[in-house]
């Protein structure tokens, strides 16, 4: 029987509602799943999510907020956000988080929560969060709720303070660095200048730190920095800021402290380094330190004045012996010169910018009829001011060695030297068989001189073997292991070493075995009287000896009378050199011309 | 203005009737819209109009029920007009001939776009079966290039089977096959409301593969046959179609928003296999789901009418489809409406697809629904 239009839409609409029922299974299964998918999702990540109805009570929260809120799941639903949330501000007062829910919620604003703020769990444990929170929409738009997301940065932010600490503090101390400290001075010059208060500056800088460093090497040395600076910490009074400024120089901001005050304390800390016996391994060494301390007042204007008249300070506490504290005073004869050589500094500089040094040359006379003829002679450095004076080396190298601008000069020397043989005419090269150049304890101590004298050497055409380098028996002895390196490398090039004012210091004839060393140049000292004095006679006499031996040759310095050669020719000295022989004169204006006293042998050139 | 709707009944010459009507307002209508069913009938009352009131603006279509006031009769309809003003409330008709088939040249669209948009409304009577009524609105569409006046109207309907007479168009005494009408309005108020009556009674499906003429391929992948036979298919029966899947319309969801709403008969079903084919076009992508009303559920929906500002007409345009729902209570749409409108001259017939505003106020094709055109004469 064919069914009527009702029985017949009545099935059409049992299709219908079958296949629609399907089709909502269906959605709802999808929608199981992404909701599934959603809470796996949320349960998976990193981040806290906790999420409110339009109460701001709580709906939902994954189990990174369960584990960072300490609140369990069954117990946190229902409950107000601000109940279970609780954050603590920079200075550890408590935050209410409700007033921005609050806002979220009505006005439908985002926001993100202050830096630094902790999130406090339920027992009591901190952790360094951020957060922001948004308002959740419906799809008509209306804010149906809040939805708070959080990230424990307890480590990102302990990072960051560690990269603070870092970047104010010096790596193997521990201590302020010299950026950090910097601050702290200016901020004690204002307080000065105020006249809020008093401070007091005290650097000190140690006296065997390179002996140290030297024969037991940087391990120990840094070790030595260490308990140093333990050492420091330990004698100041916690309110006191200490910091290393570099290599072996420490300073202590005293805080609020008279002069007398801060004279007492550095005293005390003076006692306490004298108190310190450095030892490593099987070597002991009694570590001193040269205290500079400087009344903190408004005179000194910026921080650059206050360092550098502690640095004055210091450096006359060396000056008087070491191992000592040197208060500053403004108007005393030591800061007076010390000033003068600073100014020394800027013309030094200057002179080098303007390359106004000149090179003079001396010559050195052979004495014994075995000596092959030829050119000898020393390279003298002079130094021309804007003015046309003159100046000897003894005016600024004082100066130049204690501001650190002997590399500069000797590797300026060195450069010109070369050059200007270089430049001379045949046959000068053939006839040169000895240039003496003076070389500075820093050379001595500089691990690129050799490669900077290879390069300079090279193409050059003048052999090495030409050059002969003075340096001075004490800046061996300093740094000894380094001076036994560079020597060894540079006499297998050829180059002859030297050792200056021989006679006169601690002269040792035991390091002679240690050094490669062609020439003992016997201090003018011992040579000028030699033809009165019989002590003088007999240590040049012991000299001359002892070098032969050892196979090293023997120049007397500073030569003043045909008497003298007389004497050190009888004597078998095997070169003599000096004003009476032949003054100095300008290397690159002049061919050099000896002229000699008509019993001295002609060299030619 | 005053209207006056005119039931003629079967058996009456129409001539007694008309003049009897004419007289009461002591003048001839200015304008005379008629209803007409084919054939006898049609050639005596175009006779009449024209012998009684030469000089009104006579105008209509032919269609197999009409309404009139609160009957449904499928002898005929003629609604009256008296302009206050001639002169400032005004009708003009522009007659688009037929192109067999072809939609009219662009030239003659774009003509027919700028007398719209400088009018106040536009009333459209469209050849049902020989005029392709829905490309004409593409066309119109895009030449309106802002939003149009209010443009409604329906597609002549016509008996089955079908003759040579049936779903046409006349002017005066001229009877327009293949033809359209455009009546432009001028001083007049013009409201048009969409009367619905359908609820949604699946979910809701994409259509996958659509093609001109309404041609739709595949709705979720599947071929769209298939994808009515789910439906369709009782104790392992096919339901009879389209007329079943017609009182379970088609209804466009989006996603664009110029199409949500539309409603769509269905015309053949498997022909050819697979396919399935629907008065007004079904686009790839949209948003399709099946609806489901009954006679209550229409009635109840056209009761649901307001009359707005004071109409003084009603033009009531409904589609043949709804008849066919509403089924022996077909005269129950008209009459509700009429009862919502508080007696206003009400004339209209079954058409075979209405033409009215989306809610975006674009002009759509609709199958299914009631167009409802309130007029009231205003001073410009």
């Amino acid at each position: 029987m064919t069914p009527g239009p009702h029985e017949l839409d009545n099935a059409i609409l049992r299709n219908l509602l079958t296949e629609t029922t399907r089709a909502y299974e269906g959605q709802v299964a999808e929608l199981h799943a992404e909701k599934e998918l959603a809470q796996v999702t949320l349960a998976s990540i990193g981040d806290g999510v906790l999420a409110t109805d339009e109460k701001g009570c709580l709906k939902y929260l994954n189990p990174v907020a369960e584990k960072l809120t300490g609140w369990d799941r069954a117990e946190a639903l229902g409950r107000p956000l601000p109940e279970i949330f609780h954050l603590t501000g920079q200075g550890g007062e408590r935050e209410d988080i409700a007033p921005l829910l609050c806002r979220c919620l009505e006005e439908g604003q985002s926001f993100r929560l202050a830096e630094r703020v902790t999130l406090e769990r339920s027992d009591g444990r901190r952790y360094a969060i951020e957060s922001t929170c948004s308002p959740i929409r419906s799809s008509e738009g209306r804010t149906v709720g809040a939805v708070l997301v959080f990230q424990d940065v307890s480590d990102k932010r302990l990072m960051a303070l560690q990269l603070a600490h870092q970047a104010t503090h010096d790596e193997l101390t521990g201590l302020l660095n010299r950026q950090a400290f910097d601050g702290h001075l200016q901020r004690a010059l204002e307080e000065a200048r105020s006249g809020a208060t008093a401070h007091a500056l005290c650097y000190m800088d140690l006296d065997q730190f390179k002996l140290v460093n030297d024969t037991c090497g940087h391990l120990a040395g840094d070790e030595l920095l260490c308990r140093v600076a333990a050492l420091i910490q330990d004698a100041v009074r916690d309110t006191d800021l200490v910091a290393r400024l570099g290599g072996d120089e420490f300073a202590v901001l005293l805080s609020r402290c008279t002069l007398a005050e801060a004279e007492r304390r550095a005293g005390e800390l003076h006692h306490a380094f004298q108190q310190l016996r450095f030892t490593w391994r099987d070597k002991t060494f009694a570590v001193g330190a040269s205290l500079g301390l400087v009344p903190i007042t408004p005179e000194l204007r910026t921080v650059a004045h206050l360092l550098s008249a502690a640095d004055h300070a210091c450096y006359a506490a060396k000056d008087k012996g070491r191992n000592r504290v040197q208060v500053y005073r403004e108007d005393d004869a030591t800061f007076v010169r010390r000033h003068g050589e600073m100014s020394w500094v800027a013309r030094i500089q200057q002179t080098l910018e303007e390359d106004r040094f000149r090179l003079f040359a001396q010559q050195i006379q052979p004495l014994s009829p075995e000596a092959p003829p030829g050119l000898y002679f020393e390279v003298l450095l002079r130094m021309v001011e804007g003015d046309g004076r003159i100046h000897l080396p003894s005016d600024f190298l004082r100066a130049a060695e204690r501001y650190g601008l002997m590399r500069a000069i000797d590797r300026w020397v060195i450069r010109r030297a070369i050059r200007t043989l270089r430049d001379q005419p045949a046959p000068f090269l053939d006839l040169l068989r000895l240039c003496a150049i003076n070389l500075s304890p820093v050379s001595l101590g500089d691990e690129d001189f050799q490669d900077f004298l290879t390069g300079e050497l090279a193409g050059s055409g003048v052999p090495a073997g030409k050059l002969c380098f003075e340096i001075t028996e004490t800046a061996a002895i300093e740094s000894l292991p380094q001076a036994q390196r560079l020597m060894a490398g540079l006499a297998a090039q050829g180059v002859r070493f030297a050792l200056d004012d021989f006679g006169t210091g601690m002269s040792s004839y035991g390091y002679l075995k240690e050094l490669p060393v062609s020439f003992l140049k016997i201090d003018g000292k011992l040579v000028k009287d030699i033809v009165t004095d019989p002590l003088d006679r007999a240590m040049v006499e012991s000299i001359n000896q002892v070098g032969h031996v050892m196979g090293i040759q023997t120049v007397a310095e500073g030569v003043a009378s045909a008497a003298v050669v007389e004497r050190l020719k009888a004597l078998g000295v095997d070169y003599a050199q000096g004003n009476w022989i032949s003054p100095p004169r300008p290397l690159e204006s002049s061919p050099l011309q000896p002229s000699l006293p008509d019993d001295i042998r002609a060299v030619p050139l | 203005m005053r209207s006056r709707t005119v039931h003629l009944p079967a058996g009456r010459g129409p001539r007694e009737i008309l003049l009897a009507a004419g007289e009461e307002a002591g003048r001839p209508p200015d304008v005379v819209l008629a209803f007409l069913p084919p054939e006898q009938r049609l050639r005596e009352t175009l006779g009449a109009l024209t012998a009684l009131w030469p000089d009104a603006l006579r105008f209509g279509c032919e269609s197999v029920t009409q309404f009139a006031d609160a009957e449904t009769t499928s002898a005929g309809t003629v609604q009256l007009f008296w302009l206050d003003n001639p002169r400032r409330h005004r009708a003009t008709v522009e007659v688009i001939p037929g192109t067999h088939g072809e939609p009219p040249a662009a030239r003659r669209v774009e003509a027919v776009a700028r007398r719209i948009a400088a009018a106040d409304g536009a009333l459209l009577l469209v050849d049902g079966l020989r005029f392709p009524a829905e490309g004409f609105l593409a066309d119109l569409r895009r030449t309106l290039v802002s939003t149009p006046p209010f443009v409604a109207g329906g597609l002549a309907s016509h008996q089955e089977p079908l003759t040579r007479a049936g779903a046409r168009v006349f002017v005066g005494d001229r009877v327009l096959p293949s033809a359209a009408l455009v009546v432009t309005l001028h001083g007049f108020n013009m409201q048009v409301e969409v009367v619905r009556g359908w609820t949604p009674a699946s979910p809701v499906y994409t259509v996958t593969r659509a093609a001109a003429g309404g041609v739709v391929h595949e709705i979720d992948g599947e071929p769209a046959a298939g994808w009515y036979r789910r439906f369709f298919t009782l104790d392992g029966e096919l339901a009879p179609m389209p007329a079943a899947a017609n009182r379970f319309p088609l209804i466009i969801e989006g996603p664009r928003p110029d199409r949500q709403g539309l409603y769509r008969s269905m015309r053949l079903f498997d022909d050819p296999p697979g396919t399935v084919a629907f008065l007004g076009d079904v686009e790839t992508g949209d948003h399709v789901r099946l609806g489901m009303g009954n006679d209550r559920s229409l009635a109840r929906a056209a009761a649901r009418l307001t009359a707005g500002t004071e109409p003084e007409a009603a033009i009531l345009f409904s589609c043949m489809g709804r008849e066919a729902v509403l089924g022996d209570r077909a005269g129950d749409e008209g009459a509700a409406v009429r009862e919502a409108l508080g007696g206003v001259p009400l004339s209209g017939f079954f058409t075979c697809g209405e033409i009215g505003p989306t809610p975006r106020g674009n002009l759509a094709f609709y199958n299914l629904t009631a167009i409802l055109v309130l007029l009231r004469e205003v001073d410009a």
